[in-house]
């Protein structure tokens, strides 16, 4: 076995952010972790200053920087890379950080001073999959599993895995004054269903096949619905709008992580194909019931309450591709074969559990 | 550490039955919860390969990454064979798991990590690796009971002490250095120590007991077995622990739990740890030798390991806890 040397308490940290917000979310634990083990350090979070909108409020020691200014890494005794982006190894390496830790991926790994090769799978497809993808394979598994590894690579241990997000005030009153101005009451209970998808993306779930879902189950719970979307994606939600009667719509503009994460802590359910909200609602421990098409479950299944993730079996899948690459005629079996009955029921058990 | 896969598995609709195949001995671990009826004990000298014959699954998951247990699936005809390519194994696995490598060497990750993997290729993704182990009331009562016999009386608080370790003697802190931990423990906390072991520890339990300043409860001369070590461990305040099963125990049962480690990786175990502070010394170059025996004779990484640092290591985990939580 071959661990590394442990990384001085002292030491001035930079920590690339993930560049997904349900990456950033697993992550949560790595920064925990590391703020508390740099007793005489310095901890610098580079990421998005709209993800890091998410941490508000949380690790006062730790500095902010945007990753694609390179004069913020310079200054530094060691580099954590929690993405496996070429790039970030670069950059690293450019502004002459001595020590650059990070998974062996993209042919990055000259760059790196500590760069583990990921886990493997190898053999026949995994049970409950429909294909395992082909050649050297990487493992799907939780993002959070494997930073935890790679902080064990340097000698900081993460005790508690499990993603925690914690509520600002001032994330409360935005998404309240929102609910407001839709005609909800601060304190009123809602269902909360993150719908959006990029353009033609197979990840979202599709709008005909959310109507099937929302609309028997704001009818039967009698709670107000209350449909989101990230910028950018708001063409499913608007689809979905005019297909549900009496659904509120959070856009223009669309929500902001902070206001995502206050809908997702207050509702009494949040509904969401496997995307950032997934996480950010996982994370605050909400009540989750989620739907996945194209993507590995393992990917995702890392610690977790409150959730139901439903997918369905198809020989296609997973395929982790943005465009199905079925012909048109079959196109979107994941999402299509999907029962609709499983998620009502399992969105009903939520509601009364 | 296995208990949330094993328990995912069971409560898994996709498989009609779930057997759960391990060593006679360790069935009373599992005995009391919701994995009792799937428990198939191996009986020391049967033959694996002829239990799995005769249960004739359509798949194993091995969980153990030995190569005797890949040969033995193998060789009993199961058609899907799932587990980490360790060992030289890899060829009689149809699904496995290739660990994390550096420089062409196994990276050490905790162990749940690896078995978790190991149940993702056969769709199995418990929602938690934080292990569970269940005691029912009555053993609880019962060994209250006993204990007040022996004269702690059934309220009071007691720092369980584990001090042996079956790996080896590498693992093992002197016994002067736990009783001082323990006599540490009474003076800061008023808990009182009890020192319990496996069978054939009984030379360290006593010396444990003879070395410390107050009373501690020798249970050297108890009937002991996994069963009575749970309810121990459920009704203790604190555990004190080399790096060895009752650890685990400990995590299961959210009681917090201090570990000295020597000569193993940190990162080995480095799971649910909510509860658990591992305690050791930092800056040696000849640790971690994950030698059964000190190979340099001084076994400074035990020996070196102040009592302070566990009596340091206890107070963080004690006000930590939640209101309402301690013992």
């Amino acid at each position: 076995m071959s661990p590394g040397a442990p990384l001085a308490r002292d030491a001035r940290l930079l920590l690339r952010l993930p560049a997904w917000v349900g990456d950033l979310v697993m992550a949560e634990p790595l920064v925990r972790a590391l703020e508390g083990y740099l007793e005489g350090g310095a901890l610098t979070l580079a990421g998005a200053a709209r993800h890091l909108a998410l941490f508000e409020e949380r690790f006062p020691r730790a500095q902010r920087v945007e990753p694609s200014v390179p004069a913020a890494w310079r200054g530094h005794d060691a580099a954590l890379l929690c993405t496996g982006s070429f790039r970030s190894a670069w950059r690293a390496f450019r502004a002459g950080i001595p020590r650059r830790i990070g998974f062996a991926r993209d042919g990055r790994a000259w760059l790196l001073t500590d760069a583990p090769a990921p886990a493997r799978e190898r053999g026949a497809t995994p049970l409950g999959l429909g294909r395992a993808g082909g050649g050297r394979r990487l493992l799907p598994r939780p993002l959070e599993r494997s930073l935890a590894e790679l902080a064990g690579l340097v000698g900081v241990a993460v005790r508690d895995p499990r993603p925690r997000l914690q509520l600002c005030e001032r994330w409360r009153a935005q998404a309240r004054a929102r609910r407001a101005r839709l005609g909800l009451a601060p304190d009123e209970p809602f269902l909360l269903a993150s719908v959006g998808a990029r353009p033609g993306s197979a990840k979202g779930l599709p709008p005909e096949r959310w109507q099937a879902v929302l609309v028997p189950l704001a009818r039967a719970s009698g709670l107000p619905l209350l449909l989101l979307a990230a910028p950018g994606e708001e063409a499913a939600q608007e689809a979905l709008a005019a297909a549900c009667p009496g659904a509120r719509s959070v856009r223009a503009p669309a929500a902001d992580l902070p206001e995502l994460a206050a809908h997702c802590a207050e509702a009494r359910l949040v509904l969401c194909a496997d995307s950032g909200a997934r996480h950010v609602a996982r994370a605050l421990g909400a009540a989750v019931v989620s739907v996945a098409g194209p993507t590995d479950p393992r990917h995702a299944a890392g610690e977790r309450a409150r959730e139901v993730l439903l997918r369905t079996l198809v020989p296609c899948g997973p395929c982790h591709r943005e465009r199905c690459p079925l012909p048109a005629a079959q196109a979107l079996r994941c999402w299509h074969e999907l029962d609709v009955e499983r998620v009502l029921s399992a969105a009903r058990a939520a509601l009364v559990g | 550490m296995a208990t949330p896969i094993l328990e995912a598995a069971a409560a898994d609709g996709r498989f009609e039955r779930v057997t759960v195949v391990l060593r006679a001995h360790l069935a009373a671990v599992l005995e009391g919860g919701p994995l009792a009826p799937h428990l198939c004990p191996l009986a020391h000298g049967a033959s694996e390969g002829a239990l799995y014959r005769a249960l004739a699954p359509d798949a194993v998951l091995l969980l153990s990454n030995s190569l005797g247990a890949a040969w033995r699936a193998f060789g009993a005809g199961i058609p899907v064979r799932a587990g980490a390519a360790l060992a030289g194994r890899g060829p009689l696995l149809t699904h496995r798991v290739v660990p994390p490598t550096r420089g062409g060497r196994r990276l050490p990750i905790p162990s749940a990590h690896l078995m978790a993997d190991a149940a993702g290729l056969l769709g199995i993704l418990p929602a938690s690796l934080h292990p569970r182990l269940h005691v029912a009331e009555g053993a609880r009562a019962a060994l209250r009971a006993r204990l007040a016999e022996l004269g702690l009386p059934r309220t009071a608080r007691y720092a369980l002490c584990t001090p042996a370790a079956a790996f080896g003697a590498a693992k093992m802190w002197p016994a002067e250095q736990h009783a001082r931990a323990l006599d540490l423990l009474r003076e800061r906390f008023g808990l009182r120590g009890v020192v319990t072991g496996g069978p054939g520890e009984e030379e360290v339990l006593r010396a444990v007991a003879r070395a410390a300043r107050h009373a501690v409860l020798d249970l050297s001369d108890e009937p002991r077995d996994l069963e009575k070590l749970k309810a121990l461990v459920a009704e203790a305040t604190l555990l004190v622990s080399s790096d060895s099963g009752p650890r685990w125990f400990a995590a299961a049962l959210d009681v917090p739990c201090v570990t000295v480690m020597g000569p193993n990786f940190p990162a080995l175990t480095a799971s649910a740890l909510e509860r658990c502070e591992v305690v050791r010394l930092a800056g040696l170059e000849c640790a971690p030798c994950l030698e059964r025996v000190c190979p340099l004779g001084h076994h400074r990484c035990m020996k070196a390991l102040a009592p302070e640092a566990v009596l340091e290591a206890a107070a963080r985990l004690l006000a930590a806890l939640p209101a309402g939580a301690a013992r």
